[in-house]
């Protein structure tokens, strides 16, 4: 089963400095999501209704499954780039 | 009867595709290699690039470890259903002049897993002295 990634790490700095750490807690962003996601619904839905003649309607009520899906997908996306001046490092579990 | 040799055999009979294409088809679907049903399903692509171990192996090279999820790309393929279809035809259009005959509204779940299976057999490894670049399925 699908599931979403449930924080964030990164971690930005320069060799020789602390840097940034940051662990993110996603859930904390999926509440923000899910409240804008409920505030569009309504435009949404006129939107789907407005632009049926134009063939883009039905498609535009898949947005929300898709967008959840991508979101799902970037769980276990690592970045991690180093040069010899400063690090970068991503990754979502 | 496995579902390739099937499916050849289907876009034979719907005349789709001629006799030489569909007994080139099925020679393929008959060698080892095509037969990526039995093989795991790869999860990440992953991309390396470290310091070559020869002796020009620098330390200016960017160390890069990235591990990208496959589902990341089905995800993002499956947006191409919200690509409106006038939208699409335009697309259509710009890689017919390009000299693309390709439909991207007719790409399946099915062509994607097919091609997701074909990547487990991906390995590039490039090294020029400088840099060791590693591109690969785990």
């Amino acid at each position: 089963m699908k599931t979403l990634p449930n924080f964030m790490r990164l971690y930005i700095g320069k060799k020789g400095h602390r840097g940034i750490r940051l662990t993110f807690p996603l859930v904390l962003l999926y509440l923000l999501l899910l409240l804008l996601a409920i505030i569009l619904l309504p435009l949404l839905l006129i939107a789907t209704i407005v632009l049926l003649p134009w063939g883009w309607g039905w498609s535009l009520l898949l947005i929300y499954p898709r967008f959840y899906a991508l979101l799902c997908a970037l769980k276990e996306l690592e970045v991690d780039i180093e040069d010899k001046k400063q690090n970068f490092y991503v990754s979502f579990k | 009867m496995t579902q390739n040799r099937k499916k050849i055999l289907d876009m034979l009979a719907k005349g789709q595709i001629n006799a030489e294409e569909a007994e080139r088809l099925l020679e393929l679907v008959d060698t080892p290699a095509a037969n990526t049903e039995n093989k795991k399903t790869p999860q990440y692509l992953r991309v390396t690039i470290k310091p070559g171990d020869g002796e020009h192996g620098s330390s200016d090279v960017e160390r890069v470890n990235v591990r990208v999820p496959l589902a990341l790309i089905r995800a993002g393929v499956k947006f191409t259903s919200l690509i409106p279809n006038e939208a699409a035809d335009k697309v259509d259009c710009a890689l017919r002049e390009k000299g693309i005959s390709y439909n991207i509204k007719n790409l399946k779940d099915e062509d994607i897993e097919q091609l997701i299976a074909a990547l487990s057999d991906l390995e590039v490894d490039i090294e020029d002295g400088k840099a060791r670049i590693n591109v690969y399925t785990e």
